[in-house]
Protein backbone atom coordinates (compact mmCIF):
# COMPACT_ATOMS: atom_id res chain seq x y z
CA UNK A 1 0.00 0.00 0.00
CA UNK A 2 0.91 3.51 -0.99
CA UNK A 3 1.07 5.65 1.38
CA UNK A 4 3.37 8.37 0.42
CA UNK A 5 0.77 10.55 -0.46
CA UNK A 6 -0.29 11.25 3.19
CA UNK A 7 3.31 13.37 3.17
CA UNK A 8 1.50 16.07 1.97
CA UNK A 9 -0.06 18.26 4.54
CA UNK A 10 -3.33 18.48 2.86
CA UNK A 11 -3.61 15.07 3.46
CA UNK A 12 -2.68 15.04 6.75
CA UNK A 13 -5.64 17.59 7.39
CA UNK A 14 -8.12 15.89 5.80
CA UNK A 15 -7.02 12.77 8.11
CA UNK A 16 -6.92 14.46 11.34
CA UNK A 17 -10.29 16.62 10.45
CA UNK A 18 -12.23 13.19 9.71
CA UNK A 19 -10.96 11.83 12.73
CA UNK A 20 -12.67 14.74 14.96
CA UNK A 21 -15.23 14.29 13.24
CA UNK A 22 -15.43 10.99 13.63
CA UNK A 23 -15.15 11.13 17.48
CA UNK A 24 -17.43 14.06 17.46
CA UNK A 25 -20.45 13.06 15.45
CA UNK A 26 -21.40 9.71 17.57
CA UNK A 27 -21.50 11.58 20.72
CA UNK A 28 -24.22 13.59 19.35
CA UNK A 29 -26.01 11.00 17.83
CA UNK A 30 -26.39 8.65 20.80
CA UNK A 31 -28.83 11.21 22.13
CA UNK A 32 -30.72 11.72 18.73
CA UNK A 33 -30.64 7.73 18.47
CA UNK A 34 -31.80 7.21 22.07
CA UNK A 35 -34.67 9.80 21.76
CA UNK A 36 -35.79 8.06 18.90
CA UNK A 37 -34.55 11.18 16.52
CA UNK A 38 -31.99 9.36 14.42
CA UNK A 39 -33.19 11.21 11.47
CA UNK A 40 -32.74 14.91 12.35
CA UNK A 41 -29.44 15.18 11.55
CA UNK A 42 -30.58 14.74 8.01
CA UNK A 43 -33.54 17.32 8.08
CA UNK A 44 -30.39 19.67 9.79
CA UNK A 45 -28.19 18.81 6.74
CA UNK A 46 -30.75 20.10 4.41
CA UNK A 47 -31.29 23.24 6.31
CA UNK A 48 -27.44 23.78 6.39
CA UNK A 49 -27.69 24.10 2.73
CA UNK A 50 -29.83 27.17 3.06
CA UNK A 51 -27.09 28.51 5.47
CA UNK A 52 -24.22 28.02 2.77
CA UNK A 53 -25.97 29.35 0.12
CA UNK A 54 -27.06 32.45 2.86
CA UNK A 55 -22.92 32.19 2.48
CA UNK A 56 -22.18 32.24 -0.91
CA UNK A 57 -25.05 35.57 -1.58
CA UNK A 58 -23.43 37.49 1.19
CA UNK A 59 -19.71 36.23 0.00
CA UNK A 60 -18.63 35.44 3.83
CA UNK A 61 -17.83 31.73 4.96
CA UNK A 62 -20.36 29.49 4.33
CA UNK A 63 -19.48 27.20 7.30
CA UNK A 64 -20.51 30.43 9.77
CA UNK A 65 -23.64 31.15 7.97
CA UNK A 66 -24.45 27.57 7.79
CA UNK A 67 -24.04 27.05 11.37
CA UNK A 68 -26.21 30.45 12.44
CA UNK A 69 -28.58 28.63 10.27
CA UNK A 70 -28.77 25.74 11.09
CA UNK A 71 -28.78 26.69 14.84
CA UNK A 72 -31.89 28.60 14.60
CA UNK A 73 -33.59 25.43 12.21
CA UNK A 74 -32.60 23.57 15.01
CA UNK A 75 -33.73 25.02 17.42
CA UNK A 76 -37.18 25.72 16.00
CA UNK A 77 -37.66 21.93 15.17
CA UNK A 78 -37.34 21.61 18.94
CA UNK A 79 -40.18 24.41 19.87
CA UNK A 80 -42.24 22.24 17.75
CA UNK A 81 -41.53 18.99 19.33
CA UNK A 82 -41.88 20.50 22.83
CA UNK A 83 -44.78 21.98 22.06
CA UNK A 84 -47.56 19.89 19.73
CA UNK A 85 -46.49 16.32 19.78
CA UNK A 86 -48.62 14.92 16.45
CA UNK A 87 -47.67 18.02 14.22
CA UNK A 88 -44.18 17.72 15.20
CA UNK A 89 -43.14 14.62 11.80
CA UNK A 90 -45.35 17.44 9.56
CA UNK A 91 -42.99 20.48 11.27
CA UNK A 92 -40.26 18.43 10.34
CA UNK A 93 -40.77 17.79 6.89
CA UNK A 94 -41.74 20.87 5.96
CA UNK A 95 -38.75 22.44 7.24
CA UNK A 96 -36.30 19.81 5.28
CA UNK A 97 -37.71 21.02 2.12
CA UNK A 98 -37.86 24.72 2.68
CA UNK A 99 -34.16 24.02 3.44
CA UNK A 100 -33.42 22.29 0.63
CA UNK A 101 -35.49 24.46 -1.89
CA UNK A 102 -34.56 27.78 0.18
CA UNK A 103 -30.54 26.69 -0.55
CA UNK A 104 -30.67 25.67 -3.99
CA UNK A 105 -33.14 28.92 -5.20
CA UNK A 106 -30.51 31.54 -2.76
CA UNK A 107 -27.88 29.53 -4.53
CA UNK A 108 -29.38 30.19 -8.04
CA UNK A 109 -29.11 34.08 -7.01
CA UNK A 110 -25.43 34.21 -6.18
CA UNK A 111 -24.19 34.44 -9.45
CA UNK A 112 -20.88 33.08 -10.01
CA UNK A 113 -20.61 30.28 -8.07
CA UNK A 114 -19.82 27.19 -10.02
CA UNK A 115 -21.66 23.79 -9.39
CA UNK A 116 -18.77 22.31 -7.98
CA UNK A 117 -18.59 24.32 -4.89
CA UNK A 118 -22.36 23.50 -4.35
CA UNK A 119 -21.05 19.76 -4.61
CA UNK A 120 -18.38 19.96 -2.53
CA UNK A 121 -20.73 21.21 0.62
CA UNK A 122 -23.36 18.00 -0.63
CA UNK A 123 -20.43 15.51 -0.84
CA UNK A 124 -17.74 16.61 1.55
CA UNK A 125 -14.18 18.11 0.09
CA UNK A 126 -11.98 17.10 3.28
CA UNK A 127 -9.06 17.56 0.82
CA UNK A 128 -9.47 21.29 0.10
CA UNK A 129 -9.28 21.97 3.98
CA UNK A 130 -7.14 24.44 5.27
CA UNK A 131 -5.25 24.66 8.01
CA UNK A 132 -7.90 27.50 9.33
CA UNK A 133 -11.01 25.14 8.37
CA UNK A 134 -8.80 22.52 10.46
CA UNK A 135 -9.00 24.56 13.54
CA UNK A 136 -12.58 25.14 13.73
CA UNK A 137 -13.27 21.68 13.06
CA UNK A 138 -10.72 21.22 16.08
CA UNK A 139 -12.11 23.58 18.06
CA UNK A 140 -16.05 22.80 17.61
CA UNK A 141 -15.64 18.76 17.53
CA UNK A 142 -13.63 19.48 20.82
CA UNK A 143 -16.26 21.34 22.27
CA UNK A 144 -19.24 19.05 20.85
CA UNK A 145 -17.76 15.90 22.41
CA UNK A 146 -16.27 16.95 25.58
CA UNK A 147 -20.13 18.73 26.59
CA UNK A 148 -21.67 15.49 25.57
CA UNK A 149 -18.97 13.23 27.44
CA UNK A 150 -19.41 15.57 30.49
CA UNK A 151 -22.95 16.17 30.83
CA UNK A 152 -23.64 12.08 29.84
CA UNK A 153 -25.68 11.29 32.75
CA UNK A 154 -28.71 14.54 32.82
CA UNK A 155 -28.23 14.27 28.33
CA UNK A 156 -28.86 10.58 29.10
CA UNK A 157 -32.29 10.93 31.79
CA UNK A 158 -33.36 13.61 29.50
CA UNK A 159 -33.47 11.35 26.04
CA UNK A 160 -34.63 8.14 28.23
CA UNK A 161 -37.48 9.60 30.25
CA UNK A 162 -38.33 13.13 29.82
CA UNK A 163 -41.22 13.36 32.59
CA UNK A 164 -38.70 11.81 35.07
CA UNK A 165 -35.66 13.79 34.55
CA UNK A 166 -38.48 16.78 35.11
CA UNK A 167 -39.10 15.86 38.57
CA UNK A 168 -35.41 15.67 39.23
CA UNK A 169 -34.93 18.80 38.97
CA UNK A 170 -32.61 18.05 35.38
CA UNK A 171 -33.13 21.25 33.40
CA UNK A 172 -35.04 19.36 30.53
CA UNK A 173 -35.41 22.62 28.53
CA UNK A 174 -31.74 23.45 28.60
CA UNK A 175 -30.49 20.29 28.04
CA UNK A 176 -32.81 19.26 24.84
CA UNK A 177 -32.13 23.30 23.32
CA UNK A 178 -28.24 22.44 24.28
CA UNK A 179 -28.44 18.99 22.52
CA UNK A 180 -30.67 20.89 19.15
CA UNK A 181 -27.36 23.30 19.14
CA UNK A 182 -24.95 20.80 19.32
CA UNK A 183 -26.84 18.86 16.95
CA UNK A 184 -26.14 21.77 14.34
CA UNK A 185 -22.72 22.64 15.48
CA UNK A 186 -21.56 19.02 14.56
CA UNK A 187 -23.34 18.63 10.94
CA UNK A 188 -22.01 22.01 10.01
CA UNK A 189 -18.70 21.23 10.64
CA UNK A 190 -19.12 17.53 9.57
CA UNK A 191 -19.96 18.87 6.40
CA UNK A 192 -16.87 19.33 5.20
CA UNK A 193 -15.66 15.95 5.63
CA UNK A 194 -18.92 13.65 4.79
CA UNK A 195 -20.77 16.24 3.15
CA UNK A 196 -24.66 17.36 3.60
CA UNK A 197 -26.06 14.40 2.13
CA UNK A 198 -23.93 11.94 4.08
CA UNK A 199 -23.66 13.41 7.34
CA UNK A 200 -26.38 11.85 9.00
CA UNK A 201 -24.66 8.23 8.38
CA UNK A 202 -21.56 9.38 10.97
CA UNK A 203 -23.96 11.08 13.73
CA UNK A 204 -26.03 7.42 13.39
CA UNK A 205 -24.40 4.43 11.67
CA UNK A 206 -21.93 3.92 14.36
CA UNK A 207 -24.15 3.87 17.16
CA UNK A 208 -26.64 1.38 15.29
CA UNK A 209 -23.58 -0.78 15.24
CA UNK A 210 -23.24 -0.94 18.69
CA UNK A 211 -26.97 -1.05 19.07
CA UNK A 212 -26.29 -4.78 18.15
CA UNK A 213 -24.39 -5.94 20.85
CA UNK A 214 -23.88 -3.84 23.72
CA UNK A 215 -25.57 -3.81 27.02
CA UNK A 216 -25.50 -0.61 28.04
CA UNK A 217 -25.68 2.77 27.40
CA UNK A 218 -22.33 4.44 28.37
CA UNK A 219 -20.62 1.23 26.13
CA UNK A 220 -22.62 2.70 23.55
CA UNK A 221 -21.58 6.03 23.78
CA UNK A 222 -18.04 5.15 24.19
CA UNK A 223 -17.96 2.02 21.45
CA UNK A 224 -20.03 4.20 18.87
CA UNK A 225 -17.26 7.22 18.78
CA UNK A 226 -14.81 4.58 18.92
CA UNK A 227 -15.97 3.17 15.82
CA UNK A 228 -16.44 6.99 14.22
CA UNK A 229 -12.72 6.92 14.41
CA UNK A 230 -11.95 3.92 12.74
CA UNK A 231 -14.30 4.62 9.78
CA UNK A 232 -13.11 8.39 9.37
CA UNK A 233 -9.66 7.15 9.72
CA UNK A 234 -9.78 4.17 7.20
CA UNK A 235 -12.22 5.93 5.44
CA UNK A 236 -9.85 8.87 4.80
CA UNK A 237 -6.33 6.24 4.26
CA UNK A 238 -8.09 3.99 1.65
CA UNK A 239 -9.39 7.19 -0.54
CA UNK A 240 -5.88 8.59 -0.21
CA UNK A 241 -4.44 5.47 -1.34
CA UNK A 242 -7.44 4.53 -4.14
CA UNK A 243 -7.89 7.97 -5.22
CA UNK A 244 -11.69 7.93 -4.26
CA UNK A 245 -13.98 10.58 -2.59
CA UNK A 246 -13.06 10.74 1.21
CA UNK A 247 -16.53 11.63 2.29
CA UNK A 248 -18.16 8.42 1.23
CA UNK A 249 -15.65 6.16 1.70
CA UNK A 250 -15.52 7.01 5.32
CA UNK A 251 -19.45 6.56 5.13
CA UNK A 252 -18.88 2.92 3.52
CA UNK A 253 -16.17 2.31 6.24
CA UNK A 254 -18.88 2.90 8.93
CA UNK A 255 -21.32 0.30 7.18
CA UNK A 256 -18.90 -2.19 5.96
CA UNK A 257 -18.24 -2.07 10.05
CA UNK A 258 -22.09 -2.06 10.92
CA UNK A 259 -22.23 -5.08 8.34
CA UNK A 260 -19.04 -6.75 9.81
CA UNK A 261 -20.42 -6.34 13.70
CA UNK A 262 -24.05 -7.92 12.43
CA UNK A 263 -22.42 -10.78 10.94
CA UNK A 264 -19.66 -11.47 13.98
CA UNK A 265 -23.19 -11.31 16.41
CA UNK A 266 -25.09 -13.74 14.29
CA UNK A 267 -22.46 -16.06 14.49
CA UNK A 268 -21.72 -15.42 18.22
CA UNK A 269 -25.10 -15.82 19.15
CA UNK A 270 -25.54 -18.90 16.84
CA UNK A 271 -22.50 -20.49 18.49
CA UNK A 272 -23.77 -19.79 22.00
CA UNK A 273 -26.86 -21.94 21.34
CA UNK A 274 -25.62 -24.84 20.06
CA UNK A 275 -22.30 -24.77 22.00
CA UNK A 276 -23.26 -23.73 25.78
CA UNK A 277 -26.72 -24.27 26.41
CA UNK A 278 -28.51 -21.23 28.02
CA UNK A 279 -31.22 -23.24 29.85
CA UNK A 280 -29.44 -26.59 30.96
CA UNK A 281 -32.22 -28.33 32.09
CA UNK A 282 -34.85 -28.13 29.29
CA UNK A 283 -32.05 -28.90 27.02
CA UNK A 284 -30.66 -31.68 28.53
CA UNK A 285 -34.66 -33.08 28.75
CA UNK A 286 -35.59 -32.50 25.00
CA UNK A 287 -31.89 -33.10 23.61
CA UNK A 288 -32.32 -36.79 22.62
CA UNK A 289 -35.92 -36.07 21.37
CA UNK A 290 -35.04 -34.61 17.61
CA UNK A 291 -33.11 -38.06 17.41
CA UNK A 292 -35.82 -40.17 18.22
CA UNK A 293 -38.40 -38.31 15.76
CA UNK A 294 -35.91 -38.64 13.32
CA UNK A 295 -35.60 -42.40 13.44
CA UNK A 296 -39.18 -42.60 13.94
CA UNK A 297 -39.94 -40.65 10.74
CA UNK A 298 -37.15 -43.01 9.02
CA UNK A 299 -38.75 -46.00 10.62
CA UNK B 1 -53.76 15.80 61.79
CA UNK B 2 -52.46 19.33 63.01
CA UNK B 3 -49.19 19.13 61.78
CA UNK B 4 -47.13 22.13 62.95
CA UNK B 5 -45.32 21.65 59.15
CA UNK B 6 -46.08 22.22 55.53
CA UNK B 7 -47.85 19.08 53.64
CA UNK B 8 -45.36 17.52 51.24
CA UNK B 9 -48.40 17.42 49.10
CA UNK B 10 -51.29 19.49 48.84
CA UNK B 11 -53.63 20.37 45.32
CA UNK B 12 -56.56 22.72 46.28
CA UNK B 13 -59.38 22.62 43.58
CA UNK B 14 -57.42 20.64 41.29
CA UNK B 15 -59.17 20.65 37.85
CA UNK B 16 -57.47 19.07 34.75
CA UNK B 17 -58.55 19.18 31.18
CA UNK B 18 -57.56 16.85 28.19
CA UNK B 19 -58.61 18.76 25.46
CA UNK B 20 -62.03 20.05 26.13
CA UNK B 21 -62.67 16.96 28.45
CA UNK B 22 -62.50 17.74 32.13
CA UNK B 23 -61.02 14.42 33.54
CA UNK B 24 -60.44 16.12 37.34
CA UNK B 25 -63.60 18.13 38.41
CA UNK B 26 -61.77 20.90 41.68
CA UNK B 27 -59.52 17.83 43.62
CA UNK B 28 -58.46 18.55 46.94
CA UNK B 29 -55.59 16.16 48.03
CA UNK B 30 -53.63 16.82 51.01
CA UNK B 31 -50.86 14.68 52.37
CA UNK B 32 -49.42 15.42 56.00
CA UNK B 33 -45.49 15.16 56.81
CA UNK B 34 -44.93 11.32 57.71
CA UNK B 35 -48.13 9.88 56.41
CA UNK B 36 -48.64 6.71 53.93
CA UNK B 37 -52.00 7.64 51.58
CA UNK B 38 -53.65 5.30 49.26
CA UNK B 39 -55.03 6.80 46.17
CA UNK B 40 -57.89 4.12 44.91
CA UNK B 41 -60.11 4.28 42.26
CA UNK B 42 -61.12 2.57 38.46
CA UNK B 43 -59.29 2.71 35.55
CA UNK B 44 -59.70 5.96 34.20
CA UNK B 45 -61.09 7.35 37.66
CA UNK B 46 -57.86 9.86 37.06
CA UNK B 47 -55.35 8.53 39.67
CA UNK B 48 -52.38 8.97 37.50
CA UNK B 49 -53.54 12.27 36.45
CA UNK B 50 -53.56 13.45 39.79
CA UNK B 51 -50.76 12.22 41.13
CA UNK B 52 -49.10 14.14 38.05
CA UNK B 53 -50.52 17.31 38.07
CA UNK B 54 -49.34 17.06 41.94
CA UNK B 55 -46.00 17.22 40.55
CA UNK B 56 -46.30 19.43 38.04
CA UNK B 57 -45.99 16.82 35.08
CA UNK B 58 -49.82 18.02 33.84
CA UNK B 59 -51.06 21.31 33.89
CA UNK B 60 -54.01 22.01 36.57
CA UNK B 61 -56.51 23.97 34.22
CA UNK B 62 -58.00 25.13 37.58
CA UNK B 63 -57.04 25.41 41.23
CA UNK B 64 -52.83 24.99 42.46
CA UNK B 65 -50.48 22.42 43.41
CA UNK B 66 -47.77 22.96 46.25
CA UNK B 67 -44.97 20.85 46.90
CA UNK B 68 -43.90 21.45 50.87
CA UNK B 69 -45.69 24.45 51.00
CA UNK B 70 -43.67 25.18 47.49
CA UNK B 71 -46.69 26.20 44.61
CA UNK B 72 -45.09 23.53 41.81
CA UNK B 73 -44.01 25.78 38.99
CA UNK B 74 -41.95 27.62 41.82
CA UNK B 75 -40.23 24.46 43.47
CA UNK B 76 -36.75 23.46 42.72
CA UNK B 77 -35.77 21.42 45.67
CA UNK B 78 -36.16 17.83 43.64
CA UNK B 79 -34.07 15.58 45.63
CA UNK B 80 -37.16 15.77 48.57
CA UNK B 81 -39.22 13.96 45.93
CA UNK B 82 -39.45 10.35 44.09
CA UNK B 83 -41.77 9.33 41.50
CA UNK B 84 -42.57 6.25 40.50
CA UNK B 85 -44.33 6.37 36.71
CA UNK B 86 -47.12 3.86 36.23
CA UNK B 87 -44.47 2.40 33.49
CA UNK B 88 -41.31 3.19 31.94
CA UNK B 89 -40.50 5.80 29.85
CA UNK B 90 -41.27 4.99 26.34
CA UNK B 91 -38.19 6.58 24.46
CA UNK B 92 -35.02 4.16 24.48
CA UNK B 93 -33.20 2.92 21.04
CA UNK B 94 -30.55 2.89 22.60
CA UNK B 95 -29.70 -0.16 25.86
CA UNK B 96 -29.25 1.24 29.24
CA UNK B 97 -28.09 -1.14 31.84
CA UNK B 98 -30.44 -1.13 35.24
CA UNK B 99 -27.82 0.76 37.22
CA UNK B 100 -27.44 3.32 34.61
CA UNK B 101 -31.25 3.77 34.82
CA UNK B 102 -31.59 3.70 38.52
CA UNK B 103 -28.57 6.01 38.70
CA UNK B 104 -30.63 8.76 36.98
CA UNK B 105 -32.58 9.10 40.16
CA UNK B 106 -29.54 10.17 42.11
CA UNK B 107 -28.99 13.33 39.40
CA UNK B 108 -31.51 15.53 41.68
CA UNK B 109 -28.40 15.52 44.33
CA UNK B 110 -26.02 16.00 42.00
CA UNK B 111 -24.51 19.40 40.42
CA UNK B 112 -24.61 19.42 36.41
CA UNK B 113 -21.52 19.10 35.16
CA UNK B 114 -19.72 17.29 38.05
CA UNK B 115 -18.95 13.46 38.32
CA UNK B 116 -20.71 10.98 40.25
CA UNK B 117 -19.19 11.29 43.83
CA UNK B 118 -18.32 7.88 46.23
CA UNK B 119 -21.89 8.82 48.16
CA UNK B 120 -24.09 8.84 45.22
CA UNK B 121 -22.85 5.45 43.86
CA UNK B 122 -23.26 3.85 47.13
CA UNK B 123 -26.57 5.52 47.53
CA UNK B 124 -27.61 3.65 43.97
CA UNK B 125 -25.73 0.15 45.17
CA UNK B 126 -28.32 0.50 48.01
CA UNK B 127 -31.47 0.79 45.83
CA UNK B 128 -30.48 -1.70 43.60
CA UNK B 129 -29.99 -4.29 46.60
CA UNK B 130 -33.48 -2.48 48.25
CA UNK B 131 -35.70 -3.89 45.50
CA UNK B 132 -33.49 -7.02 45.06
CA UNK B 133 -32.04 -6.29 41.67
CA UNK B 134 -28.28 -6.05 42.66
CA UNK B 135 -27.05 -9.01 40.21
CA UNK B 136 -28.78 -7.59 37.79
CA UNK B 137 -27.17 -4.27 37.72
CA UNK B 138 -25.47 -4.88 34.63
CA UNK B 139 -28.08 -6.38 32.50
CA UNK B 140 -30.47 -4.12 29.58
CA UNK B 141 -33.44 -2.94 31.79
CA UNK B 142 -35.66 -4.48 28.44
CA UNK B 143 -34.29 -7.47 29.63
CA UNK B 144 -36.17 -7.47 32.79
CA UNK B 145 -39.62 -8.77 33.13
CA UNK B 146 -42.61 -6.20 33.85
CA UNK B 147 -42.19 -6.51 37.04
CA UNK B 148 -38.53 -6.13 37.87
CA UNK B 149 -38.45 -3.31 35.51
CA UNK B 150 -41.44 -1.77 38.14
CA UNK B 151 -38.55 -2.70 40.78
CA UNK B 152 -36.38 -0.71 38.61
CA UNK B 153 -38.19 2.20 38.49
CA UNK B 154 -38.94 1.85 42.55
CA UNK B 155 -34.88 1.81 43.18
CA UNK B 156 -34.67 4.74 40.83
CA UNK B 157 -37.01 6.77 43.04
CA UNK B 158 -35.00 5.46 46.21
CA UNK B 159 -31.74 6.54 45.22
CA UNK B 160 -32.73 10.44 45.25
CA UNK B 161 -33.20 9.71 49.13
CA UNK B 162 -36.39 11.34 49.14
CA UNK B 163 -38.55 12.01 52.22
CA UNK B 164 -41.52 12.08 49.83
CA UNK B 165 -42.30 8.56 47.45
CA UNK B 166 -45.11 9.12 44.74
CA UNK B 167 -45.84 5.59 43.20
CA UNK B 168 -47.93 5.34 40.70
CA UNK B 169 -48.84 1.58 41.11
CA UNK B 170 -45.71 0.48 42.26
CA UNK B 171 -46.99 -3.28 42.86
CA UNK B 172 -48.90 -3.71 39.32
CA UNK B 173 -47.43 -7.18 37.59
CA UNK B 174 -45.07 -7.57 40.85
CA UNK B 175 -45.35 -11.05 42.93
CA UNK B 176 -46.40 -11.37 45.62
CA UNK B 177 -43.07 -11.94 47.43
CA UNK B 178 -41.87 -8.63 45.75
CA UNK B 179 -45.13 -7.12 47.11
CA UNK B 180 -43.47 -7.98 50.64
CA UNK B 181 -40.37 -6.71 50.06
CA UNK B 182 -41.58 -3.41 48.36
CA UNK B 183 -43.91 -3.02 51.78
CA UNK B 184 -40.76 -3.65 53.85
CA UNK B 185 -39.14 -1.07 51.92
CA UNK B 186 -41.62 1.40 52.17
CA UNK B 187 -42.27 1.04 55.91
CA UNK B 188 -38.61 1.33 56.42
CA UNK B 189 -39.09 4.89 54.66
CA UNK B 190 -42.28 5.70 56.37
CA UNK B 191 -40.49 5.11 60.00
CA UNK B 192 -37.38 7.26 58.76
CA UNK B 193 -40.17 10.09 58.66
CA UNK B 194 -41.02 9.81 55.15
CA UNK B 195 -44.10 10.70 53.47
CA UNK B 196 -46.01 7.79 51.00
CA UNK B 197 -48.81 8.63 48.23
CA UNK B 198 -49.41 5.72 46.06
CA UNK B 199 -52.03 4.44 43.31
CA UNK B 200 -53.11 1.01 44.01
CA UNK B 201 -55.91 -1.01 42.80
CA UNK B 202 -55.14 -3.62 45.83
CA UNK B 203 -52.95 -2.90 48.64
CA UNK B 204 -52.68 -6.34 49.68
CA UNK B 205 -49.29 -6.82 51.85
CA UNK B 206 -49.23 -2.73 51.92
CA UNK B 207 -52.41 -2.72 53.64
CA UNK B 208 -50.68 -2.18 57.22
CA UNK B 209 -48.50 0.40 55.89
CA UNK B 210 -51.77 2.72 55.07
CA UNK B 211 -52.84 5.33 57.06
CA UNK B 212 -55.65 6.34 55.36
CA UNK B 213 -56.80 6.31 51.89
CA UNK B 214 -58.74 8.76 49.55
CA UNK B 215 -61.01 7.05 46.72
CA UNK B 216 -61.29 8.67 43.70
CA UNK B 217 -64.47 8.28 40.97
CA UNK B 218 -65.04 10.03 38.11
CA UNK B 219 -62.16 13.06 38.68
CA UNK B 220 -63.85 13.29 41.53
CA UNK B 221 -62.93 12.41 45.53
CA UNK B 222 -65.91 10.14 46.85
CA UNK B 223 -63.80 9.06 50.07
CA UNK B 224 -60.97 10.41 52.13
CA UNK B 225 -60.44 8.18 55.59
CA UNK B 226 -59.75 5.12 56.83
CA UNK B 227 -58.64 2.33 54.09
CA UNK B 228 -62.42 1.21 53.01
CA UNK B 229 -63.33 -2.56 53.94
CA UNK B 230 -63.49 -5.37 51.30
CA UNK B 231 -66.56 -6.22 52.32
CA UNK B 232 -67.90 -2.56 52.68
CA UNK B 233 -69.34 -0.19 50.30
CA UNK B 234 -66.57 0.87 48.82
CA UNK B 235 -65.32 -2.41 48.31
CA UNK B 236 -62.96 -2.26 45.24
CA UNK B 237 -64.46 -5.08 42.28
CA UNK B 238 -60.78 -6.17 42.20
CA UNK B 239 -59.59 -6.51 45.62
CA UNK B 240 -59.73 -10.35 45.92
CA UNK B 241 -57.96 -10.93 42.90
CA UNK B 242 -55.37 -14.02 41.96
CA UNK B 243 -51.89 -12.37 41.16
CA UNK B 244 -51.82 -14.03 37.37
CA UNK B 245 -47.76 -12.71 36.61
CA UNK B 246 -47.01 -14.24 40.23
CA UNK B 247 -43.40 -16.42 40.32
CA UNK B 248 -43.88 -16.41 36.26
CA UNK B 249 -41.10 -13.92 35.72
CA UNK B 250 -38.45 -15.18 37.25
CA UNK B 251 -38.51 -18.25 34.66
CA UNK B 252 -37.89 -16.46 31.78
CA UNK B 253 -35.08 -14.52 32.34
CA UNK B 254 -31.86 -16.23 33.60
N1 LIG C 1 -52.54 12.26 27.73
C1 LIG C 1 -53.87 12.13 27.76
N2 LIG C 1 -54.62 12.67 26.78
C2 LIG C 1 -55.96 12.56 26.80
N3 LIG C 1 -56.66 11.94 27.76
C3 LIG C 1 -55.97 11.37 28.76
C4 LIG C 1 -54.54 11.42 28.82
N4 LIG C 1 -54.13 10.76 29.92
C5 LIG C 1 -55.24 10.32 30.52
N5 LIG C 1 -56.36 10.68 29.83
C6 LIG C 1 -57.74 10.40 30.22
O1 LIG C 1 -57.94 10.88 31.52
C7 LIG C 1 -58.70 9.97 32.29
C8 LIG C 1 -57.97 9.65 33.57
O2 LIG C 1 -56.77 9.00 33.25
P1 LIG C 1 -55.75 8.51 34.35
O3 LIG C 1 -54.58 7.96 33.64
O4 LIG C 1 -55.53 9.61 35.31
O5 LIG C 1 -56.56 7.34 35.04
P2 LIG C 1 -56.08 6.32 36.16
O6 LIG C 1 -57.04 6.47 37.30
O7 LIG C 1 -54.66 6.51 36.47
O8 LIG C 1 -56.34 4.93 35.44
P3 LIG C 1 -55.51 3.56 35.53
O9 LIG C 1 -56.03 2.83 36.71
O10 LIG C 1 -55.87 2.85 34.26
O11 LIG C 1 -54.07 3.89 35.59
C9 LIG C 1 -58.96 8.77 31.41
O12 LIG C 1 -60.27 8.85 30.95
C10 LIG C 1 -58.01 8.92 30.27
O13 LIG C 1 -58.60 8.50 29.07
MG1 LIG D 1 -52.96 5.38 36.13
Amino acid sequence: MDLSIFGYDFMMRALIGALIIGVAAPSVGVFLVQKRMALIGDGIGHVALTGVAVGFLMGTSPVWTAVVVTIVGAVAIELIRERGKASGDVALALLFYGGIAGGVVLIGMSAGKSNATLMSYLFGSLVTTSAEDLRTIAILGALVTVLMVVLRPWLFAVSQDEEYAKVSGVPVRFLNMLLAVTTAVTVTVAMRAVGLLLISALLVVPVATMQQFARGFTVTMFGAMGLGVVAAGSGVVVAGVGDLPPGAMIVLMALGLFVLVAVVTAVVKLARRTLLPTRPATVAATAPEPLDCHLDKAA
Amino acid sequence: MAENDVPPVAVTHGVVHYGDRAVLHGVDLRVETGQAVALLGANGSGKSTLIKSSLGLVRLTGGEAALFGTPVPRFRAWHRVGYVPQRLGAGSGVPATVREVVSAGRLSRRVLGLPARKRDRLIVERALEAVGLADRAKDPVTSLSGGQQQRTLIARALAAEPELLVLDEPTAGVDAASQEALAAVLSDRVADGATVLLVAHELGPLEPLIDRAVVLSHGRIVHDGPVPEPAGVHAEPGHVHVHPHAKEEERLWT
